[in-house]
């Protein structure tokens, strides 16, 4: 590389202490090329789902067909090959877990999900370990009784389920089933299944007029509660009229901020409330034509002021609601009130869903420094920093949060929050409660409608769209010989091996970890089953089931063949963040480091024991884990130096719930230089068809665009190595873009994107990226649109950041994680430290990590 | 010495007895003691309009100038008799003589009736409490009176709303953007600071105002619950009108929730807060017993009977005690401040009046009984409370100190023998000597040919087929009509010519009732009967059982025509109970 320039002065990184290798920087192992090869291989060829063969990265766009096993898009393992022992699993030091996204929205050429429906009797379920009925079975004794892939179990089939059996055992009516054809497959299930409502706290959290309800809680459609934050913070920034006006697009349909027509987004028959509060929560009878506002001040008892009346059907009520969430931003800034009771506002919501469950959305601007769970103001971060009291900062302040987060999902009832502080709020505390709901935290800090509003919208039709179930239930299951220990994500963990979920949607994946409980049969499948029983958003109760078949395999070169990357490093960043509450973070970075040594060792000593030792051997599946990683140690949660705590705790929260794909986009971002695009690149194909009617004189053909087809541009690396002051970049963390514009750049290139072709008069607070009648212009929406279709609708806030100029800067080249950087070291280091680690165990015989010297370094 | 019927009509005063005891001993050995019974706001038409400030003796006596003072007209003088004190007159008296004196000192004046020159400090305030666990046709009854009470006000007098079910909600009328409610739990007891607090009248807790923003006044406490009914009647009306049924569900073996103790206490609680120590009325509407929260009298469940007066008597009542102290610890709270509690109950069944009677006791609050709101005996009873003067003020004193202090002297004592119905021995410590008595013993005209209307003895013997008769009993008037004069009367004479005098005869009662009905408050209950029907046993219960079933002759045959009706009854008769009593004097004399 000629031109390229140099990492600008002011992000501050760590330098390799000792001595350096020397080594060519486009000579080391390429993120990009691992990901633009797997990208390309799929783009032509759909993948069958059968065990065995290479599974597609995360971060390729395939098509899957299910054959009896469910597709990656909804399971992923760490390794596609399950070591037979569990002697074998530790020498390859890489981890043992399923990655489930229960409801991954399918690719538009994939076939939907199956809806079978067995009546009152439900679906066949084994005898002995309760599995479901799956293509793995196998039929027994005629097709009198069946046999449990899991256990082994033989169970009676049912008399209603009775097929004969062909001569290879097969059942005669295989074909018309889609549970013994489909690895993923949904269950109608009967009031067997229901939910049952929660036994009554001995010390009650809310007050209720009422008995407390016992016995199987009947299925709803979807109920939501909109609560507001109503105080001085929200009203100031403008957050509350918004949110206001966001929410009456959510329920009726109307022309969003960036001029798409939405319809309706909430599903029908749901019924919806109103709920604002500060230093009181304030209830409202939209039934009534006066929408009389209904005060609860007593904030350490809450209870509910009316029960069946709180909840109206959105179209009927359509003129109260729409008047009321126009009245609200005028009504309270009149005189509004510095606190919020957010504490007691949640117990109020708890009361008015219990019995009933649903979706809470809550828009909060404030700490909560009043009523129940109240916290403290003045944040006493700069103190705890790098001390062993660090953790304490990354979980809630007050163990009322945890409680009151656990009883709403034992209700069924998740909780998301939008988050607009306009100073410390204490998310450690406040998003405890999304956290264990299922639930999710966006997050909109020193709120400014045009750079945030048009994110906020897609962020808020997600939320609504998004497939989703809610008093949810999952269980995973696995063959004899293997055991689920642990799980890491968003949920309330009941019992060990029961996860409950008070919401679950299609963005939200969760990791479980197994390990051995006997040696495997190489010669046989082993199989994972992971059970989610829901709710829909309609009101049906139903098990979603996922079956998993995976080969063993005695030879660890198999095992790290068929590594999943991807998997492996959601695992360890999932693993890193519940470890924030209990570790220093720089004791979490140095672990993930070894981690990943561990396997770069594991690899050399099983597969490659022959090689030098000055040479770095990383598996061809694990060729961009570095990276990766070491983009995960940047990572806000986890990166040193200085990040408030709230920003450390909304991302940690958001690594936990985010599938693979979206991990690794976030992680390694995506960059894109657009002053060199392809004339084909991000464009519609345009192709003519002949028409099929000849009657038709003169129309030789008609032109067709295929928008389906776009190709996309290929990624770069992230560093500022390979970047010119001449180009215009654009990166994408999935939460923000920032367009990079060198001083170099020409006045065309500025032209044809910005619609300016001057440098200096390019406005640095440009939220949008103008349309302009440019190929440029075109190709780089074309590309925004894609994107944005892939997140399912998610528009990331845009900046732009002009060379050494602008704010935005910062963000940007903190985004490039190849470069020194955020208080770590640039990627060629990071490779030399871990080969370093390595050398050392290989040299010196010592354990990793077990040595000081590598201890007393910077990681 | 006037007459003492006479002094009462002048001053609504009369005593027990009209002679002073000389000495203590004496006054032990007269047995029944001295009291007065005082109607302090008796209407007098003869009033000279007094428009100055009353002279007063030296604190800390501080006794009015009264006919009964010594004057030294040429000093400029005058002696109370009670501290027995010289005083100056002030200047503006100077030009007093035997033959000019002024209003207070003339012997005919003993009540007088200072119109102050001062405006009263603080307008009237009027804080309704109204239950809503009502049917709709009850609700809409009493919603209407409401509505109808509000014209009635002066358009300065204050007005507060609080609605009770399972629940407490306290309206906020002066929030101008929409109806604002603040809600009580009902089953919570709450302590007078929280009320004050989450009501937001404690002034700590407000937000600071935003910068280059005036706070206008109406932002505080008072003025946010408790506005002038010129201001408020609309928004009022508004929230009255589409005031429904409690929401919550009630079950079929359960009773409605119904708060009334926290309502109640919410309500002292807010004038307390807000105007201590001023005119204040909480009018409370109940449509059932409490059964739920401080002062509850019977729970929610069905199968739970309401206590009744045997239980009390047993003390078996369960939640009785419990009630009692709560309600009189409000009782006391209100009376401290000059606060008057009414009640006002629709409901068939008992509605715990005895539980609650300490509030309306001892704030001087008016109790009003029916079966419904829908009643006109409830709808006249509490307009009567509105009623105006010629001069269109209200027939209704504030002074709040004289009635809570006159209220606690007041105590009729040897009420015994009557009914033990809390409200109405309320109604007597309120009534003059006369209405008191007529409760005691009621009146009993009786209407025959030939003879003028006449006075009978409240006895069975007065019960003849040919006669009507009028029992006036104060809560009850009642018309009866013997079974001779029933039967013309089915028979329809009193239309066909001939008969005029036995129509005239059936209309005269009919004319004597209407005119006890208009001049009492409450509205009694009115009710025409014949001999033999059921509603003849309101008389029945009320007259001395001279002839009962026991005094049958050994052989079956039943005492003569003449006799009256037989009553079953095992009372004793008054003959019985005089003879007892003589036996009893007689006895206590040779001892």
């Amino acid at each position: 590389m000629q031109n390229h320039i140099p990492q600008p002065p002011h992000t501050a990184g760590l330098g390799y202490q000792g001595l350096r290798p020397r080594i060519e920087p486009s000579q080391v192992p390429s993120p990009i090329e691992t990901i633009e090869t797997d990208r390309q291989a799929w783009e032509e060829k759909s993948y069958m789902t059968l065990p065995g063969a290479h599974v597609p990265l995360s971060t390729s766009e395939f098509a899957a067909v299910d054959q009896g096993n469910s597709s990656p898009r909804f399971i992923r393992v760490t390794t596609w090959n399950v070591p037979t022992s569990s002697r074998l699993a530790s020498d390859c030091a890489i981890p043992l877990s399923v990655i489930v996204q229960p409801f991954a929205d399918l690719d538009p050429r994939e076939e939907e999900i199956p809806v079978v429906d067995f009546g009152q009797n439900g679906p066949e379920r084994c005898g002995r370990c309760r599995g479901y009925v799956n293509p793995w079975c196998s039929w027994v004794a005629g097709g009198m009784r069946w046999r449990c892939n899991l256990c082994g179990h033989e169970t009676e089939v049912s008399t209603a389920y009775f097929s004969n059996v062909d001569a290879n055992m097969l059942r005669l009516d295989h074909a018309q089933r889609p549970e013994l054809n489909r690895g993923t497959v949904d269950f109608v299930v009967s009031e067997e299944y229901w939910a049952q409502h929660p036994p009554p706290n001995i010390n009650p959290s809310y007050f209720s007029a009422e008995l407390p309800l016992t016995g199987p809680k009947q299925p709803l459609p979807m109920n939501y509660i909109f609560a507001f934050d109503v105080s001085n913070d929200a009203i100031e920034r403008g957050f509350l009229k918004t949110s206001c006006d966001l929410l009456k697009t959510v329920l009726y349909g109307g022309t969003s901020l960036d001029g798409q027509q939405l319809d309706s987004s909430l599903p029908p028959a749901s019924q919806v409330t109103i709920l604002t509060y500060d230093r009181t929560l304030h209830f409202y009878d939209l039934n009534s034509d006066l929408t009389p506002m209904l005060v609860v001040a007593d904030l350490d008892e809450v209870f509910v002021p009316m029960r069946d009346r709180l909840f109206v059907d959105p179209v009927g009520r359509r003129h109260a609601i729409e008047a009321l969430l126009d009245a609200l931003p005028q009504r309270f800034a009149q005189y509004p009130s510095r606190d919020s009771s957010l504490g007691s506002a949640l117990r109020g919501i708890l009361a008015s869903l219990a019995g009933r469950g649903g979706h809470v959305i809550l828009f909060q601007s404030t700490l909560p420094n009043t009523g129940l769970g109240a916290l403290p103001n003045g944040s006493v971060e700069p103190e705890l920093y790098d001390t062993d009291k660090e953790k304490t900062l990354h979980k809630p302040r007050d163990v009322s949060w945890l409680d009151v987060g656990e009883e709403l999902a034992g209700e069924g009832i998740g909780v998301s929050m939008f988050l607009a502080p306009n100073k410390y709020m204490d998310i450690g505390s406040v998003g405890a409660v999304a956290n264990q709901t299922g639930g999710e935290l966006f997050f909109h800090p020193k709120f400014d409608f045009n750079r945030d509003a048009v994110a906020l919208e897609s962020q808020l039709q997600r939320v609504v769209r998004r497939y989703q179930g809610y008093n949810v239930k999952m269980k995973f299951r696995c063959s004899s010989g293997l055991r689920i220990t642990k799980h890491y994500g968003n949920f309330v963990q009941s019992d060990p091996t029961d996860l409950d979920f008070g919401i679950l949607d299609a963005d939200k994946a969760i990791v479980a970890d197994f390990e051995h409980s006997s040696s495997l049969n190489p010669r046989e499948y082993t199989h994972i089953q992971c059970a989610t029983l829901y709710t829909t958003v309609w009101g049906e109760r139903r098990v979603r089931v996922i079956n998993l078949a995976l080969q063993v395999a005695e030879m660890a070169g198999n095992v790290f063949q068929y590594a999943d990357m991807d998997a492996v490093f959601c695992r360890f960043a999932r693993e890193a963040m519940v470890n924030m509450s209990k570790q220093k973070l720089s004791a979490i970075r140095e672990e993930l480091t070894e981690k990943c040594s561990a396997i770069m060792l594991g690899y050399r000593t099983k597969c490659a024991a022959a090689s030098r030792t000055s040479q770095l051997i990383i598996p061809e599946a694990f060729k961009a884990f570095p990276a990766f990683l070491l983009g995960l140690l940047k990572s806000k949660p986890l990166k040193g130096r200085h990040v408030s705590s709230d920003v450390r705790n909304y991302t940690a929260h958001r690594i936990l719930s985010l599938p693979p794909r979206d991990l690794i986009h976030s992680m390694y971002p995506r960059l894109l230089a657009l002053h060199d695009l392809d004339e084909q690149v991000a464009l519609p194909q345009i192709y003519t068809v002949d028409t099929p009617d000849p009657g038709v004189e003169g129309e030789v053909g008609v032109v067709h665009y295929d928008y389906g087809q776009i190709q996309m541009p290929s990624l770069m690396r992230n560093s500022h190595f390979f970047m010119e002051v001449s180009g215009i970049y654009l990166v994408d963390n999935e939460e923000i873009l920032i367009f990079w514009v060198g001083s170099g750049v020409s006045p065309q290139l500025l032209q044809d994107l910005f619609g300016t072709d001057d440098f200096m008069s390019l406005d640095h607070r440009l939220h949008y990226l103008p349309r302009l009648q440019t190929t440029l212009s075109a190709q780089v929406h074309n590309i925004l649109t894609k994107r944005m279709s892939s997140r399912g609708g998610r528009k990331p806030k845009i900046f732009v950041a002009r060379q050494n100029h602008d704010a935005a800067e910062i963000e940007f080249s903190d985004m490039l994680v190849e470069d020194q950087n955020n208080g770590a070291m640039s990627y060629i280091d990071y490779l030399a430290l871990i080969h370093k680690q390595i050398t050392n165990v290989l040299n010196n015989g010592s354990a990793l990590g077990g040595s000081a010297s590598i201890r007393g370094s910077p990681w | 010495m006037l007459n003492f019927e006479d002094v009462e009509e002048r001053d609504g005063v009369r005593f027990s007895w009209n002679v002073w005891p000389s000495s203590r001993i004496e006054a032990t050995r007269t047995v029944v003691p001295i009291s007065a019974l005082y109607t302090p706001l008796k209407i007098r038409e003869d009033l000279p309009p007094v428009l100055y400030e009353p002279v007063a003796c030296k604190p800390p006596c501080r006794a009015i100038l009264n006919p009964y003072c010594q004057i030294d007209i040429r000093g400029k003088l005058w002696i109370c008799p009670f501290c027995l004190s010289r005083n100056t007159f002030p200047p503006h008296y100077k030009d007093i003589s035997n033959t000019n004196l002024p209003a207070e000192l003339l012997p005919k004046y003993t009540t007088i009736e200072y119109t102050l020159a001062r405006p009263a400090q603080v307008p009237p305030v009027f804080l309704f409490v109204i239950d809503t666990c009502l049917d709709e046709e009850d609700l809409k009854a009493l919603r209407d009176a409401i509505v109808i009470s509000l014209s009635l006000l002066p358009p300065y007098a204050l007005v507060g709303l609080i609605t009770f079910g399972t629940m407490t909600q306290v309206h906020e009328l002066g929030y101008a953007e929409c109806t604002k409610s603040y809600v009580f739990r009902g089953g919570k007891e709450y302590q007078p600071k929280q009320i004050q607090d989450m009501l937001g009248l404690s002034s700590q807790n407000r937000a600071a105002p935003r910068p280059g923003q005036p706070l206008p006044p109406q932002s505080f406490g008072a003025s946010r619950f408790l506005l002038p009914v010129s201001q408020v009647e609309f928004q009022l009306t508004g929230i009255l009108e589409s005031l429904s049924r409690d929401p919550w569900p009630v079950a079929t073996d359960k009773r409605a929730l119904r708060c009334t103790g926290v309502a109640l206490s919410v309500a002292v609680g807010l004038l307390e807060t807000t105007y201590p120590n001023t005119g204040a009325r909480i009018m409370l509407f109940a449509g059932g017993p409490a059964t739920e929260g401080p002062g509850m009298v019977v729970s929610n469940e069905l199968k739970e009977p309401i206590r009744s007066h045997h239980d009390i008597d047993r003390d078996s009542a369960k939640h009785y005690k419990r009630a009692i102290k709560f309600y009189e610890a409000l009782a006391k709270r209100a009376s401290n401040n000059g606060h008057v509690v009414d009640l006002f109950a629709g409901c068939l069944d008992q509605v715990g009046l005895q539980e609650m009677k300490s509030l309306p006791n001892s704030t001087n609050g008016a109790i009003v009984l029916s079966d419904s709101f829908a009643t006109s005996i409830f709808k006249q009873s509490f307009l009567r409370l509105f009623s105006k003067d010629d001069q269109g003020h209200l027939q209704m004193g504030f002074n709040a100190t004289f009635d809570v202090q006159t209220t606690k002297e007041l105590k009729v004592s040897g009420l015994i023998g009557h009914s033990i119905s809390a409200g109405k021995k309320h109604i007597v410590n309120e009534e003059d000597v006369n209405n008191s008595l007529i409760m005691i013993q009621p009146t009993l005209m009786s209407y025959t040919f030939d003879t003028p209307s006449q006075p009978v003895l409240l006895d069975s013997v007065s019960i003849k087929h040919d006669v009507i008769l009028l029992l006036d009993t104060f809560f009850h008037i009642l018309i009866f009509h013997g079974e001779l004069i029933a039967q013309w009367r089915k028979q329809g004479y009193q239309e066909q010519e001939g008969y005029e005098n036995f129509k005239e005869l059936l209309e005269l009662p009919v004319a004597d009732a209407q005119e006890l009905l208009v001049e009492r408050f409450p509205i009694p209950r009115y009710i025409v009967c014949d001999q033999g029907g059921s509603q003849a046993r309101f008389l029945l219960s009320k007259l001395n059982p001279s002839t009962t079933h026991m005094s049958a002759t050994m052989y079956g045959s039943t005492a003569g025509a003449g006799a009256g009706q037989a009553i079953f009854t095992d009372d004793v008769s008054l003959q019985v109970f005089m003879e007892h009593l003589k036996r009893l004097a007689v006895g206590a004399q040779t001892n």
